[in-house]
């Protein structure tokens, strides 16, 4: 994977084209937890990849491409998701998600996911999806969000608390 | 991972699944992307940021590895076991070179550190005394190239354009991958008027060089509060508005490495229960002058609620009178399968015939890996 960032790091658009399908699930999933309208998820992808490729020239740290690239994204997310609530184009509470849900065909898909992350706030769906989809440790987390690794370990059990139950349920029908 | 943590981690893995929309969006985006002319790498001094726990450990070492031998003991004990163990035994290059003047400045290698992942160089410059003001704070050297005698190179920053024609080698051109993998710069040490600075470089396995030439024609004295980053701009253009002084030149540095780097021979430990535990362990551990690595990757259905490695707790090498921590640890899951890669202050000088490799697990049952030394 190194050899890979090495090349796209020097100018091979194809080596870069690479890394992106090789990390796209993992895009998308960071994205889906911050976003749910399917056009602002590709919005922040498309915009994801165009600037890492770029300032690829710039990274320092080759090994490191992955959590530069999720920075990048979570930023995106987080630039759209603060206009769409300026422009009050789109209500992110529940309900609309719901209504959302209802009418988008691959919204009905990750119907599950949104169940289980609906309760949580913007932060903490990040702090979740890095923990678990991705599986950073806490310090890697606190550098990739740029928060207080404490905060990120209390705000994992907080996250845990609040779908604890939807869990539980999970449980008894098993 | 307890029985919470496994279904959390099944369901948020297996409840979402990429939209065509979305792998839509990523082919035509590809189109959208401008084919770039083929260089060879820019490393930016600058964003540091990017490159998180290496970069903040090494500025303490660059700064003090250049300035005292001596008091890089003090400053770095908590920090990196394995490089303090090397200089300790004496594991360090301390003749300063031969000192090149150029434009009126004098530059020279102060000392050098190499091993197979690691290459630490100090360099001073003598400034002229109009140039050697109290706000000078990073020398940035936007196009200098590290190679040895066999003209592998082992770093390069193409800020600015290199001219390899030095090397007489059509061969050699930007397109030629260097040994770094990453790198650090130390910020600059002011004595009179003498500034001193170190390079720490990564790589996966430097040869055995017994000479090392530095070459650049530009150092750039730059007030670090200027050092903003910021997105758009490109990195010259960052340093140009950073910087004080921009002096122009022809520096060529050359420093003979003696045996004991050259020479320099690693350990090779036996992992003896490497087959214990369903982890595809490696059946040997490498140890070099300053650093261990341990990579290994395992399937995650083959491992039950708990028996993951742990997130929370560092993995270690327990010697017989010491706890060796890792420096930096990797994760990396690709949909079930788990990809890991632990660097461990461990040296060859801080090791002992024997050893264990503890990483721990979430139910903490920790996995404890018995090292035996191969004696040649």
């Amino acid at each position: 994977m190194n050899k890979l960032v090495k090349k796209a790091k020097n100018g091979d658009k194809k080596a870069f084209e690479q890394l992106i399908l090789y990390y796209q699930e993992d895009l998308y999933k960071i994205a889906k937890a911050h976003l749910f309208i399917e056009d602002d998820i590709n919005d922040a992808i498309q915009e994801t990849i165009i600037l890492a490729y770029e300032y690829i020239g710039n990274l320092t740290n080759i090994s490191k491409f992955k959590s530069w690239l999720i920075r990048i994204l979570i930023n995106e997310c987080n630039a759209i998701y603060r206009k769409k609530k300026q422009e009050n184009s789109v209500s992110y509470d529940s309900l609309e998600i719901e209504k959302y849900i209802k009418q988008d065909y691959e919204m009905k898909n990750n119907l599950e996911f949104y169940s289980l992350i609906s309760n949580l706030n913007v932060e903490e769906k990040s702090i979740l999806i890095l923990y678990y989809v991705e599986g950073y440790k806490p310090k890697e987390i606190s550098k990739i969000l740029d928060i207080n690794n404490n905060t990120v370990r209390s705000k994992i059990l907080r996250a845990k608390n609040k779908i604890k139950n939807d869990l539980k349920e999970d449980y008894q029908y098993e | 991972m307890n029985k919470e943590d496994k279904k959390l981690y099944c369901k948020l893995n297996e409840s979402i699944k990429i939209s065509q929309s979305c792998r839509d969006t990523i082919y035509n985006t590809f189109d959208k992307l401008p084919e770039k002319e083929k260089h060879i790498e820019k490393y930016s001094k600058l964003r540091l940021s990017v490159a998180i726990t290496f970069c903040s450990l090494f500025l303490i070492t660059g700064i003090a590895f250049g300035k005292d031998i001596g008091e890089l003991f003090q400053g770095l004990l908590s920090h990196n076991k394995g490089i303090i163990s090397a200089i300790e035994n004496n594991f360090v290059e301390t003749n300063p070179s031969k000192y090149i003047e150029s434009s009126n400045v004098k530059a020279y290698i102060d000392s050098v550190l190499m091993d197979d992942y690691k290459l630490c160089i100090s360099l001073s410059f003598e400034l002229p005394a109009e140039y050697a003001k109290e706000n000078i704070h990073r020398i940035e050297i936007p196009n200098i190239i590290i190679y040895d005698e066999n003209n592998n190179i082992l770093y390069q920053m193409a800020m600015k354009e290199i001219d390899y024609s030095f090397f007489n080698n059509p061969e050699i051109s930007e397109d030629n991958f260097s040994y770094q993998t990453s790198s650090s710069i130390g910020w600059a040490e002011k004595d009179g008027n003498i500034y001193s600075f170190s390079y720490i470089i990564d790589s996966n396995g430097f040869p055995k060089s017994r000479t090392i030439n530095i070459r650049f024609d530009e150092i750039n004295l730059v007030d670090k509060d200027l050092l903003d980053y910021e997105l758009g701009l490109s990195d010259m253009e960052i340093i140009n508005r950073a910087t004080l002084y921009h002096i122009s030149g022809k520096w060529e540095l050359k420093y003979d490495l003696s045996q004991k780097t050259y020479n320099r021979e690693n350990y090779t430990y036996k992992i003896k229960n490497y087959a214990d535990y369903p982890f595809n362990f490696p059946k040997e551990l490498i140890v070099s002058n300053t650093e261990s690595r341990l990579e290994f990757s395992y399937d995650l259905h083959n491992i039950s609620a708990g028996e993951d490695v742990s997130m929370d707790r560092d993995a270690y090498i327990q010697t017989q009178d010491d706890k060796i921590l890792i420096t930096e640890c990797e994760h990396e899951y690709n949909g079930y399968n788990a990809y890991c890669r632990y660097f461990f202050q461990l040296s060859i000088f801080n090791s002992n015939s024997t050893m264990q490799l503890v990483i721990p697990r979430d139910n903490g049952k920790d996995i404890v890996l018995q090292l035996e030394r191969i004696e040649k």
